[in-house]
């Protein structure tokens, strides 16, 4: 098991967001979490990941417990987390950002040679290298906050929504680099707004409602659920 | 063609001593950029530094141009230890708290300086620097030309340093997006110490290069922190090159107010444009806010 999360209860200030979060991913899985807004979607990664600390529970990363660490050590650990906002630095170039990524490396040479394999992976960002990232589109952002993340080398690789904001046809070219990123021996969590696309590419998810895990299957079986067909996919299926 | 002259005479002068004030506002600017902190103390720091080289020439001899690396190293201590034993406990609070705290510093450092050294005006006899150099009826003080080569060497050093390093990358990252910058595994807290330390470095130079050519008093820091604040303001907050335009534009406006229509009213030029700024561009002209 490479994470594991036991009964999680997070809040801001006095509004207590989490209230019993449980769940776990194997290694090299693709797993997914929807729920409606504030359910506390974001909130659990950012407690996996040490922006926020479980008042209650366990994070269990690798067989060590993470709960408490500080987030430069998760990252060590290899975690590595894209906002859901916007996350390029504006008035940085492209390979700006992209060192940026290394910020915690030391080894100069595998680093060029790991941005140089990100290129071809994400040819926007040699294409683009010079340019302000404020300059790029939001797809193409989109795809430089994932190659910079990939610099970390992650075990796990937390995505907060990938396609919020993004064309239908852009979503879908995410949804590709995020296979290719997990056929690599990377695994991935997602949280999604766009449930159905996000199901059918998960090996299992998660349905969050009100800071609580309330039901667990494999991506199909969550798709085909009629309550959550009811909730999230507008009543189609 | 007198007026030529006079005119290329007020150029040179304001762009003397705009290299001054761009070299506190820097130091101002990048506080708040990265911190978004507004250090009300800066201009205390400025006198401190002045009283730094003043004390090196009167007990140990040393001209302020040579004691200028010792008082460098002193403040970007000085610095570190403002972010470490003060403003380190105030990182999230809300802006009211850390302007009280910084004014609070102000107070205390002007009027400890105050009570010690008292209220006169003090001034570097045969200094080093001094002498004008003459190009036919246009004179440039030596002391002052220093100064401005100084100052631009200072300012190219921090600039490469923000651009090529990666701490200098850091730094500039946590200005844009603190969080973002955490998430990639960026120690906020050292880069605010490192920041704390360079802006205060670069005032400290400021000051040690002012004692050449102008008195050192405990309060001089009043009139110099107000012309940095209308400097950032013109360059536009968090903007390290907006601060180096906006004082060399306040130097330049300073002299031409001051030449032209009343030296006593140079002061009241440079608030002016102050005012105008504020409501017509308020962003000023290279600002992020």
């Amino acid at each position: 098991m490479l994470l594991e999360v036991k009964d999680i209860h997070a809040s801001y200030g006095k509004f207590e967001i989490l209230k019993g979060v449980t769940l776990n991913v194997d290694e090299g899985e693709i797993v997914c979490m929807i729920g409606p807004n504030g359910a506390g979607k974001s909130t659990v990664f950012r407690t996996i990941f040490g922006f926020l600390k479980p008042l209650k529970g366990e994070v269990i990363f690798k067989g060590e417990s993470i709960g408490n660490m500080p987030t430069h050590e998760i990252i060590k650990k290899g975690v590595s987390y894209i906002f859901q906002r916007d996350s390029v630095f504006p008035n940085m170039t492209v390979m700006e950002n992209m060192k940026m990524g290394a910020y915690i490396r030391d080894d100069k040479e595998q680093i060029q040679k790991d941005i140089e394999v990100l290129c071809k992976m994400f040819p926007i960002i040699k294409e683009r290298k010079n340019e302000m990232a404020k300059n790029l589109s939001g797809g193409q952002r989109q795809m430089l906050e994932m190659a910079r993340g990939l610099l970390l080398h992650p075990d796990l690789f937390l995505l907060d929504e990938p396609t919020a904001g993004l064309a239908p046809k852009v979503q879908k070219l995410t949804f590709k680099k995020i296979k290719e990123i997990n056929e690599n021996g990377i695994t991935i969590m997602i949280v999604e707004q766009n449930a159905r696309l996000a199901l059918k590419h998960s090996d299992r998810a998660y349905v969050l409602e009100n800071g609580k895990t309330i039901m667990e299957g494999s991506g199909v079986e969550i798709l085909n659920n009629p309550r959550v067909i009811q909730a999230y996919l507008g009543g189609k299926k | 063609m007198d007026l030529v002259y006079l005119i290329l005479q007020v150029i040179i002068n304001g762009i003397l001593i705009g290299g001054v004030y761009a070299l506190i506002a820097v130091g101002l600017s990048l506080i708040w950029g990265v911190m978004e902190i507004v250090n009300f103390a800066h201009g205390d720091y400025l006198m401190a530094a002045a009283f730094f080289s003043f004390i090196f020439w009167s007990y140990m001899g040393l001209d302020p141009l040579i004691s200028l690396p010792l008082v460098v190293v002193i403040f970007l201590f000085i610095g570190f230890g403002t972010q470490k034993f003060v403003m380190k406990r105030l990182i999230d609070s809300p802006t009211l708290i850390t302007i009280a705290a910084t004014f609070a510093l102000s107070l205390i450092i002007r009027y400890g300086f105050f009570v010690v050294f008292k209220p006169d005006y003090r001034v570097i006899r045969d200094p080093l620097l001094q002498g004008s150099l003459h190009i036919s009826s246009i004179s440039i003080p030596i002391a002052k030309m220093v100064t401005l080569l100084i100052a631009i060497i200072t300012m190219i050093l921090l600039f490469s340093f923000l651009k090529y390093t990666k701490k200098g990358r850091a730094i500039r990252a946590t200005a844009q997006d603190r969080e973002v910058a955490k998430s990639l595994g960026v120690n906020v807290e050292q880069i605010f110490l490192i920041t704390w330390g360079l802006g205060i470095a670069c005032v400290g130079i400021a000051g040690a290069m002012l004692s050449t050519f102008y008195y050192v008093f405990p309060l001089m820091g009043v009139t110099f922190v107000l012309i940095a604040f209308a400097s950032v303001t013109l360059g536009g907050f968090g903007s390290v090159h907006g601060a180096i335009f906006g004082g060399l534009a306040i130097g330049l406006i300073q002299q031409f107010g001051g030449t032209f229509v009343s030296p006593a009213l140079k002061d009241v030029f440079v608030f002016g444009v102050f005012i105008l700024v504020l409501i017509f561009k308020p962003k000023g002209f290279f600002g992020k806010y």
